[in-house]
C-alpha cells in the first residue's frame, strides 16, 4: 500500500494514499464532527459538519469526500472552523422539534452530542419550523421527519446494504423529507435504516416510547434465527425485554441485522412461554413441580429401557440449542447406549465436512471473493448476512457472481453477472457439470439451462483465484457431496483460493452435527412404536414443521418427553414438557454457519421456573443414575467440547472474547478418498432428474422466506400484526419484475 | 402501453447522452405530454427506460415543480411571478384569474380544464406581465386580453 505524508494541526502523520481525509484523522483520534459520513457508506458530503481548511484550496473543503496526498496540509480546528460548526449546526436545528424529552434517542443521539459540543446557546436561524407528526411507514418503523438532519444514511444504508431502494428523499429544500412512492413502506423490514439513522426520526415500532437507552442493561449475544450468527445487543430495562439492536460494529456483522435479529426476539416475553413443567395426567396436562416431573421421567424412561433395552429409547436435539445443550444430549444419549441420537436439518453437513476439500469461509472471507458460486439457496430469503455478504463482494469490488436456482431469486435478477434458471431439483446436474466436463452438454440439457451459460459458469468456477461457493439446503445426497469435493477436481495451487459456506438453516446447525447428534430423524420416525419406544425430544416441533407423519409416528409411542419454550404441537402430544430458558436467558455458545462459536449471553432472567436445556438433561441422567459428566455451569461445558470434539480444541468463554467474540473452529480436509464412488452415485442422482419437469418461472417475493412464522416468530406480537401488512403487499416483486425472463433451456 | 412513436422518441433522447440515466429529465417530460400527467406505469416506464429504481424517479419528480402525479388539466396557466412582472401588474393578473376560473395558483379547475401556477421568470421581462399557456407565450397581459385568450382557447 502505497503512504503519503501529511500536515493535520501542525503534525506530521502517514496515511495509505487514497483513503478519506475524515477516516485519517479518525484513526489518529482528532475528532471532526460529521452527520452524514459512514463507513462503508458512499461519501454524500450533505451535511458540511466536517470542513476543515485545507491549504491551497480556496474554500473550506469536505474532509468526508477529499482523499489525502501528498503533501497536504490540514487545519481541524480554528476559529473560522469553528464558527462555521455553529452555523451549520443552527441549520440542521432550524426545524428540529427538541423534544428529546420524548424521544427514543435521547441520551444516545449524535445531534444532542453535536449540539453540546459544536452548537450555540442561542440560534440564530429564527424561522417557523413545518410542524409534521410522527407517521408509521410500515408495522415496524416509523419516522419523525421534523427530527431528521438529512443526512441520507438510511437512504444509502437501504441501497448500497440492502439493495431494496426503499427509502429516498421527497420534495426539496426546507420540505425535503424522507420518504418513498406509494403508500407504505413495502421493504425488507431489516431496520437498518433506523440502526444508523444519527437521531430519533427513523424508530423501531415494537420498542417505542418503552426505555431511554441509559435504562437498559444491554447485553451482547449472537441472533437464534439463522446459521449466518449475527452479534445482537439485547436491550433489557429492569426485567424487561425491550429491543434487539446491532452490536457497535464489531461482530461480525459489523452493523447489519436482518428483520428476524433486529424484531424477532419479543417472543421471549410472551406470556404464552411454559412456566411449570407439566406431565399428562389422564389425557391432560398438569403443571407439577421439577422434582416430580423429574422423577417421573426418570422412572418412565428406566422402565422403558429396562423392558424394551438400550434402543428402545431415541434422543433428538435441535440446531436452536446451543452447544452445550447438545452436548448433554449426545452423552445422554450415550449413555443410554442408543444408536438414536439425532437432531432435525435442513442439510446433511455430515456428508459435507466429510468430503470437504477447502475450508469453510467466514463472512469476510466470502466478501473478499474475486469469484462467488450461489447454488442450491436463496441467501436474500433464507440467510441475509450472507446475502449481505454476496452482495458486498459485488459491491465493493465487482466479484463475478454466478448463481444456480431453480426460480428467479433475487439475487439472481438484480446482481447475478450469470444466472443458471434450472428445472426444480436440478442442482445435481449442475454439480456433475462442474466437476465432469464430458457430461456438460448433457448436465446442460438435464438442468435445462443454455449448455453456452453452463460451461462459461463452470470456466468462471475453473479459473477463479479467489472462489467462495455458497451452498445452500436444495444441493442434496451425492451432489453435496461432490462439491465439497470440487477443490480437489479443480486442483490446488498456491495462486487459489477458495472456501465454502454452507447455509445450514439454524443458528447452531453447524453445532448441532459437531457435538455428535449425527444420527437419522426419519429413521426414528419410522421406528416410533416398533423398535423406538421413547423419544426425548428437545427444541423442535416436527409436527408443525415435517407434517401428520411425526403427529402419527410419536402418538406410537409408550414415553415423549418435549423440552420447549411453549406448548407447541409436538409439545401437547407430550407425556412430560419441561420448560426452558430461552437464547436470552441462558449462557452459552452456538456455531455458525461459518464454523464460528459465539457467545450466546443471558441477558435477562425470564419469567417461571425456567431452566437452560443442558441442566435439565443432566438433572434427567441423574436421576436415572447415569453418569453424563456433569457440569455446573455452561462455561465448564464449552471448556468440556473445547477437549473433546474435534475442531474446537481450547475453545471457551475467554477464548471466544479474545477472537473478537468469533472463535473459528478448524475441520479437517478431505485427502485422497476416492471420488469416484460419488462420482458414480452423482450419476445416479443426475439419471433420477424429471427432465420434462417445466421451469418454475414464479418470481422470489420479497419476504416469502424472510416474513415466515415459525414457533418463535409466531409469538412475536409485531410480526402478527404485520400479516395484513405483508398480505397487502404480495404480488408485488412479481408485478415489478414479472418481465423478469427465465432462461429458457435448449 | 405507451405508444411505439413514443418509445422510438426515448430511445433518441436517451441516445444522446454518455449515460443512460441522464436522460431521466427529457423522458419525464415525454411522458407527462403523453398522459397529462406522470403516472405509476409512466414512472415505471422511465424507470426501466433508463435503469433507475421506482425511487430514484420519483425522488426526482418530486424535487422539480414542473412534474405532476395528478391530471395536468387541458390548459396550464403558468404565470410568471418574478420581479419584472410583478412590478407590471402580475398581481392584478392573477387576481383576475383566480376570480374567473375560482381556482388558487396549484389548483385545477372541477371540469379539468384549467390548471393555474406560478412560475419564476420566463424571460419576457420586457413585454411584462405574461404567462405561458402550455407551450405557448402570452404577453402583455390585461385582464381584457386574459378574458379574450381564454375565450379562444378550445
Ligand atoms: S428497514 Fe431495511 S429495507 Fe426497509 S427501508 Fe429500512 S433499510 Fe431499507
Ligand atoms: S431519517 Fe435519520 S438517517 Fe435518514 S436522513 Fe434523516 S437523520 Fe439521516
Ligand atoms: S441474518 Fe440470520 S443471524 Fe443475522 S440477524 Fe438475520 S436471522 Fe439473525
Ligand atoms: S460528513 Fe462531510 S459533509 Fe457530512
Amino acid at each position: 500500500m502505497e503512504m503519503v505524508k501529511l500536515t493535520i494541526d501542525g503534525k506530521e502523520y502517514e496515511a495509505p494514499k487514497g483513503k478519506l481525509l475524515i477516516e485519517v484523522c479518525k484513526d489518529h483520534g482528532i475528532d471532526i464532527p460529521s452527520f452524514c459520513y459512514y463507513p462503508d457508506l458512499t461519501p454524500q458530503a450533505a451535511c458540511r459538519m466536517c470542513l476543515v481548511r485545507i491549504e491551497k484550496m480556496p474554500k473550506l473543503a469536505t474532509s468526508c469526500t477529499v482523499t489525502v496526498a501528498d503533501g497536504m496540509v490540514v487545519t481541524t480546528a480554528s476559529n473560522e472552523i469553528l464558527e462555521m460548526r455553529k452555523g451549520m449546526l443552527d441549520f440542521i436545528l432550524g426545524n428540529h422539534p427538541l423534544d428529546c424529552p420524548v424521544c427514543d434517542k435521547g441520551g444516545q443521539c449524535e445531534l444532542q452530542d453535536m449540539a453540546f459540543d459544536h452548537g450555540t446557546v442561542y440560534a440564530q436561524y429564527a424561522v417557523n419550523k413545518n410542524n409534521t407528526g410522527e407517521e408509521r411507514l410500515s408495522p415496524f418503523i416509523a419516522f419523525d421527519e421534523q427530527r431528521c438532519v438529512r443526512c441520507y444514511r438510511c437512504i444509502r444504508v437501504c441501497e448500497e446494504w440492502m439493495d431494496v431502494h426503499a427509502l429516498t428523499k421527497i420534495a426539496r429544500g426546507t420540505h425535503e423529507y424522507i420518504g418513498f412512492y406509494g403508500k407504505d413502506l413495502s421493504c425488507e423490514q431489516c431496520g437498518n435504516c433506523v440502526e444508523v439513522c444519527p437521531v430519533g426520526a427513523l424508530l423501531s415500532v415494537d420498542s417505542r416510547f418503552k426505555s431511554r437507552p441509559w435504562d437498559m442493561k444491554e447485553t451482547v449475544t449472537t441472533c437464534t434465527y439463522c446459521g449466518d450468527g449475527c452479534q445482537l445487543n439485547l436491550g433489557v430495562r429492569g426485567e424487561e425485554y425491550v429491543r434487539a439492536a446491532s452490536k457497535d460494529m464489531t461482530g461480525i456483522n459489523g452493523e447489519f441485522l436482518c428483520i428476524k435479529g433486529r424484531y424477532g426476539s419479543a417472543f421471549i416475553s410472551s406470556p404464552e412461554r411454559l412456566k411449570t413443567p407439566l406431565v399428562k395426567k389422564n389425557g391432560q396436562h398438569v403443571a407439577v413441580s421439577w422434582d416430580e416431573a423429574l422423577k417421573y421421567t426418570a422412572e418412565k424412561l428406566a422402565a422403558v429401557r429396562k423392558a424394551s433395552g438400550d434402543a428402545s429409547l431415541a434422543v433428538i436435539g435441535s440446531p436452536r440449542l446451543t452447544n452445550e445443550a447438545n452436548l448433554t444430549l449426545a452423552r445422554l444419549g450415550k449413555a443410554f447406549g442408543t444408536p438414536h441420537l439425532t437432531h432435525f436439518r435442513k442439510m446433511e453437513l455430515g456428508d459435507f465436512w466429510k468430503n470437504l476439500s477447502a475450508p469453510i469461509g467466514t463472512h469476510a472471507e466470502v466478501q473478499e471473493a474475486t469469484t462467488v458460486l450461489v447454488i442450491g439457496g436463496d441467501p436474500t430469503e433464507e440467510s441475509p448476512l450472507t446475502g449481505y455478504s454476496v452482495r458486498y463482494a459485488e459491491r465493493k469490488h465487482d466479484a463475478d457472481l454466478l448463481v444456480v436456482h431453480s426460480r428467479p431469486i433475487k439475487i439472481a435478477r438484480r446482481q447475478a453477472d450469470r444466472f443458471l434458471h434450472i428445472r426444480p431439483n436440478a442442482e445435481s446436474a449442475i454439480v456433475q457439470a462442474l466437476v465432469d466436463e464430458a457430461s456438460l452438454d448433457q448436465m446442460a440439457k438435464t438442468a435445462g439451462v443454455p449448455a453456452a451459460d453452463l460451461r462459461a459458469v463452470r470456466e468462471a468456477v475453473h479459473k477463479a483465484k479467489n472462489l467462495a461457493v455458497v451452498v445452500g439446503p436444495q444441493v442434496t445426497g451425492a451432489a453435496l457431496k461432490a462439491l465439497a469435493r470440487l477443490a480437489d477436481v479443480i486442483g490446488k495451487s498456491d495462486d487459489k483460493k477458495m472456501c465454502f459456506l454452507p447455509m445450514a438453516g439454524y443458528n447452531n446447525s453447524v453445532g448441532a452435527f459437531d457435538m455428535g447428534l449425527t444420527g437419522n430423524a426419519a429413521d426414528v420416525r419410522e421406528k416410533c412404536g416398533q423398535a423406538v419406544k421413547a423419544v426425548y425430544l428437545v427444541g423442535a416441533n416436527p409436527v408443525e414443521q415435517y407434517g401428520d407423519g411425526w403427529k402419527t409416528a410419536l402418538a406410537k409411542l409408550d414415553f415423549l418427553v418435549v423440552q420447549e419454550l411453549f406448548l407447541t404441537e409436538t409439545a401437547q402430544l407430550a407425556d412430560v414438557v419441561f420448560p426452558v430458558s430461552s437464547y436470552a436467558e441462558q449462557d452459552g455458545s452456538f456455531t455458525n454457519q461459518a464454523g464460528q462459536v459465539q457467545r450466546v449471553a443471558r441477558a435477562l432472567e425470564g419469567q417461571g421456573q425456567l431452566r437452560p436445556d443442558w441442566l435439565v438433561v443432566q438433572a434427567i441422567a441423574k436421576e436415572m443414575g447415569l453418569n453424563i459428566n456433569a457440569k455446573g455451569s455452561a462455561a465448564a461445558l464449552l471448556k468440556d467440547i473445547g477437549t473433546e470434539i474435534s475442531g474446537y480444541s481450547g475453545v471457551s468463554f475467554a477464548k471466544i472474547k479474545e477472537s473478537n467474540g468469533a472463535f473459528r473452529t478448524s475441520r479437517p480436509l478431505a485427502a485422497g478418498t476416492a471420488f469416484d464412488p460419488i462420482l458414480a452415485d452423482l450419476r445416479k442422482q443426475t439419471g433420477a432428474i424429471d427432465t420434462n419437469a417445466q421451469h418454475d418461472t414464479r418470481v422470489v417475493e420479497q419476504g416469502e422466506g424472510l416474513f415466515k412464522l415459525g414457533t418463535m416468530l409466531n409469538q412475536v406480537p409485531t410480526m402478527i400484526e404485520a400479516q395484513p401488512f405483508w398480505d397487502a403487499h404480495k404480488g408485488e416483486t412479481a408485478e415489478w419484475e414479472g418481465e423478469f425472463v427465465a432462461a429458457a433451456g435448449d | 402501453m405507451f405508444s411505439e412513436a413514443l418509445d422510438k422518441k426515448a430511445n433518441e433522447i436517451i441516445a444522446r447522452y454518455p449515460v443512460k440515466r441522464s436522460a431521466l429529465l427529457p423522458l419525464l417530460h415525454l411522458v407527462q405530454n403523453e398522459e397529462n400527467q406522470i403516472t405509476k406505469e409512466g414512472m415505471r416506464y422511465v424507470a426501466k427506460k433508463v435503469g433507475v429504481e421506482m425511487n430514484d424517479v420519483f425522488e426526482v419528480l418530486t424535487f422539480y415543480t414542473m412534474y405532476f402525479t395528478e391530471p395536468i388539466g387541458t390548459h396550464h396557466i403558468q404565470l410568471c411571478r418574478t420581479i419584472s412582472c410583478y412590478l407590471r401588474g402580475a398581481e392584478e393578473i392573477r387576481e383576475h384569474l383566480e376570480k374567473r376560473l375560482g381556482i388558487k395558483p396549484g389548483q385545477r379547475t372541477a371540469d379539468g380544464r384549467f390548471r393555474l401556477s406560478e412560475v419564476e421568470c420566463l424571460g419576457s421581462c420586457c413585454t411584462a406581465p405574461m404567462f405561458q399557456i402550455n407551450f405557448d407565450y402570452h404577453e402583455n397581459l390585461t385582464p381584457e386580453k386574459v378574458d379574450q385568450i381564454l375565450d379562444s382557447l378550445p
